[in-house]
């Protein structure tokens, strides 16, 4: 009836269950099982009878293709994203239930090279500014069954897939309204010989063939920091896990795979840099001072193209906001803004493929390698980190007093740097923190550092559309009705500063409170 | 999400034989779709071999104790969920009455699932009661077989009347020809002549054929058992129509 397998109809059938999602609790029952070996169609049906019947399909080879964006936040949600052969597009989440759509034209693909539904949709929030890359491609041996009852109903179907390593797996997938069948039949399958509940999924199973996995970064912050570790090993090891990210987001940066691989690289350089700042002087022989320079030069290197990368996102947004100019206007805007992009690239990508480059990374991780296995004794990390921790803190909190609702927006900027550093330093030695002042404190930093960044930002942006408009005009790019929803566009801005001037004194009264310095004083055991 | 219904009065059009192969040609061309089977006696339940009952009976649904969402089942075809019959349906009249805005009950019991299906059918008892006029107010389309039958044409023209009679928003109502024996010149005559006289009567007809009677033995839809039949073209030819038109 339903022709699934050969009719190519596997896609389908694996696809569209489209079950609303949270229906198919999984329950206590295991739906998914393992076997060491090949699944034996004959003892299952056999565990099935007599109240249900097998209709077994044929065996096919299919290549099974799993997506995750570069930094797994699909394998990190419980999801998987996933097609065969030609298929189309399956979302699978925790609970079994699953949504399809259809592939979009080339990999990578960003959200909106996904046509818009229901996959779309649910992706989004996961998703967000991260492009879709394909992880890993298996050629797997395939084989639907449909589970049928006494009507010679299809209740369930089991899918069974079996890998080159001689396992293979079983799943139930109860259909709608047969979740009460699902769970009997799976009970069934957990009778049989050699089957067992499963571990993993077969994204985990196939994610061992891939050349990248989660893993990965998962050991690298497994690389736990102790109180007792020596200084200098502690300060090199936290060096050398952003040297890891810098590295790691090269390729992508170059590739323009999407605009995250810009920002966790310029996020590592200003860990690298804060780092060498606050807490370089225990690494011995002039190291800070050799590659300070070096990380301010890849730091401004980086900077054109994500300002221009930050106005791109946010255009639309603000487009949408303006009252008096038709959000059509600012196209020549975002055509300036494109073009000048394009430029600034090309120049970021000759930098990240320059002579330089190459050096000052390699040099960078010989020095933290022969750091790492050199240091001998100096301060305890916790000792450090308490010290440092308390400085910048007092830092903080003696700008902080200065802020008035008057103040210059240099002063502001300042302490925006200062909370930025504390932020670091309190992540860094996050191991070596106490929980429970360590919620708080952070939970407060981080949203003074949202009014702060808002602050600056409007600062920032304001500045840079007149310049922008200046150089528009000047290049005959910026035709009247442009150059005045630029003006909106600044004026927006201005009342979104001010905004954010009017809350910052607000949330700055409870950071500086006794509070925190006690929460600071008790943060470091 | 696109709401047809197939409706008559009369019994024996192939009201069932039609929505059972809309839907799943609808649903063949990659649309989510849900089935209700609204009849008690169970046909539509039966072809798709799932059990005529929800938990509750239709007092359940109409009060809204329980979603319409809870009572779904997915057939066998991919994209595809029917709504079972029940046999206490029967008294859905009833039970219609006693909640506010009663005409307008199944339209709200259906808003909720917008985002999960793009076309629903509603496979109407044959009546005229308080569920049809629900059935009218809910959906965008009414797909009326009609056997080539002076009497079959006058209730369309009152079922038109009736829905012209409509405030504020109308169905759109799509007779089609069913159960037509080509060899029979009455049938050729009158088709021919009510084409030309009336709106809204599509150029598809759907022919008295024993394929499409198999139906209840294959359990299955015949755009599915014989998707290279005579029929299934038919069936085919008249989404087309219809999905074309409509949009």
């Amino acid at each position: 009836m339903n022709g699934a397998l050969t009719q190519g109809g596997y896609h389908l059938s694996v696809g569209r269950g489209h079950a609303a999602k949270g229906r198919y609790a999984m329950g206590k029952v295991s739906r998914a099982f393992s076997k060491r070996g090949a699944v034996d169609v004959e003892a299952v049906e056999a565990a099935l009878q007599p109240k249900f019947a097998l209709a077994t399909g044929p065996e096919l080879t299919v290549s099974h293709t799993w997506l995750d964006t570069f930094d797994w936040r699909l394998h990190s949600a419980g999801i998987s994203l996933e097609y065969l052969d030609d298929g189309p597009l399956i979302l699978q989440f925790r609970d079994g239930s699953r949504l399809q759509g259809p592939r979009p034209a080339k990999w990578p693909a960003l959200l909106h090279d996904l046509p818009a539904g229901r996959l779309r949709d649910a992706l989004a929030p996961i998703v967000a500014l991260r492009a879709l890359l394909p992880v890993v491609t298996v050629q797997r041996a395939v084989r639907e069954s449909r589970v049928l009852n006494a009507d010679e109903k299809t209740v369930a179907r089991l899918l069974t897939e079996s890998a080159d390593d001689g396992t293979s797996q079983l799943r139930v997938q109860p259909l709608r309204g047969y979740d009460v069948d699902g769970d009997r039949i799976a009970r069934l399958m957990g009778g049989v010989d050699g089957l067992t509940a499963a571990t993993t999924t077969p994204y985990d199973d196939a994610l061992a063939l891939a050349t990248r996995s989660p893993i990965d970064r998962e050991q690298d912050v497994m690389v736990q920091l102790r109180p007792e570790t020596p200084a200098p090993v502690a300060i090199a090891s936290m060096l050398a896990q952003f040297a890891a990210v810098i590295d790691d987001n090269v390729a992508g940066t170059i590739a323009a795979i999407d605009t995250e691989f810009l920002h966790d690289l310029r996020v590592a350089v200003r860990r690298t840099r804060s780092i060498l700042k606050l807490a370089g002087d225990v690494l011995p022989a002039n190291i800070a001072e050799q590659f300070q320079p070096e990380f301010k030069w890849l730091g401004d290197l980086t900077t054109p193209v994500r300002d221009l990368d930050v106005y791109l996102l946010e255009l639309d947004n603000m487009a949408a906001r303006l009252a008096s100019a038709d959000p059509h206007d600012l196209d020549p805007f975002r055509s300036f803004l494109v073009r000048h992009r394009a430029a600034e690239r090309r120049r970021l990508v000759r930098g990240l493929r320059s002579r330089r480059f190459e050096q000052v990374m390699s040099d960078w991780r010989a020095a933290l390698a022969q750091l790492t296995a050199d240091a001998n004794g100096g301060p305890a990390a916790a000792a450090l980190a308490r010290q440092r921790i308390d400085r910048a803190f007092r830092k903080v909190v003696r700008r902080g007093k200065r802020i008035t609702a008057d103040s210059p927006s240099e002063q502001v900027h300042e302490l925006r740097k200062r909370c930025k550093e504390l932020r670091y330093l309190l992540e860094v030695f996050r191991p070596v923190c106490a929980d429970a002042p360590y919620r708080p404190l952070i939970k407060e930093l981080k949203a003074l550092q949202d009014t702060l960044g808002d602050f600056q930002d409007g600062e920032v942006q304001r500045e840079a559309v007149r310049e922008f408009a200046a150089v528009m005009m000047e290049q005959g790019a910026a035709p009247p009705a442009t150059v005045l929803a630029m003006g909106e566009l600044a004026a927006q801005l201005d009342a979104h500063q001010l905004n954010a001037r009017g809350a910052l004194v607000g949330r700055l009264k409870p950071f500086l409170a006794n509070q925190n310095r006690a929460r600071v004083k008790a943060l470091v055991r | 999400m696109k709401i047809y219904a197939t409706y008559n009065i009369k019994g024996g059009v192939g009201k069932t034989s039609a929505a059972a192969n809309l839907a799943h040609l609808a649903a063949r061309s990659g649309h989510n779709v849900l089935l209700w089977d609204l009849d008690p006696q169970g046909a539509a339940s039966y072809l798709f071999r799932v059990r005529p009952k929800v938990k509750g009976g239709s007092r359940a649904l109409v009060d809204g104790t329980r979603s319409l969402d809870d009572a779904i089942k997915a057939t066998d075809f991919d994209g595809l969920d029917l709504l079972p019959a029940d046999f206490r349906y029967r008294n859905m009249d009833l039970q219609l009455d006693d909640v506010a805005r009663p005409t307008r009950r199944i339209h709200q019991l259906l808003r909720p699932l917008d985002g999960e299906y793009d076309v629903v059918f509603l496979d109407c008892p044959p009546s005229i009661s308080l569920l049809s006029e629900n059935v009218l107010h809910a959906v965008d389309t009414l797909l009326v077989p009609m056997i080539p039958a002076t009497l079959s044409v006058r209730t369309f023209d009152q079922l038109s009347g009736f829905v012209n009679d409509f405030d504020g928003r109308k169905p759109q109502v799509c007779a089609f020809f069913s159960m037509v024996d080509g060899r029979k010149r009455l049938h050729r005559d009158l088709m021919e002549q009510l084409s030309a006289e009336r709106r809204g009567i599509l150029r598809t007809a759907i022919p008295a054929l024993s394929i499409i009677e198999q139906m209840a033995e294959q359990r299955a839809p015949v755009t599915a058992f014989a998707p290279y039949s005579v029929a299934a073209k038919c069936y085919e030819a008249l989404w087309y129509e219809v999905h074309g038109v409509i949009g």
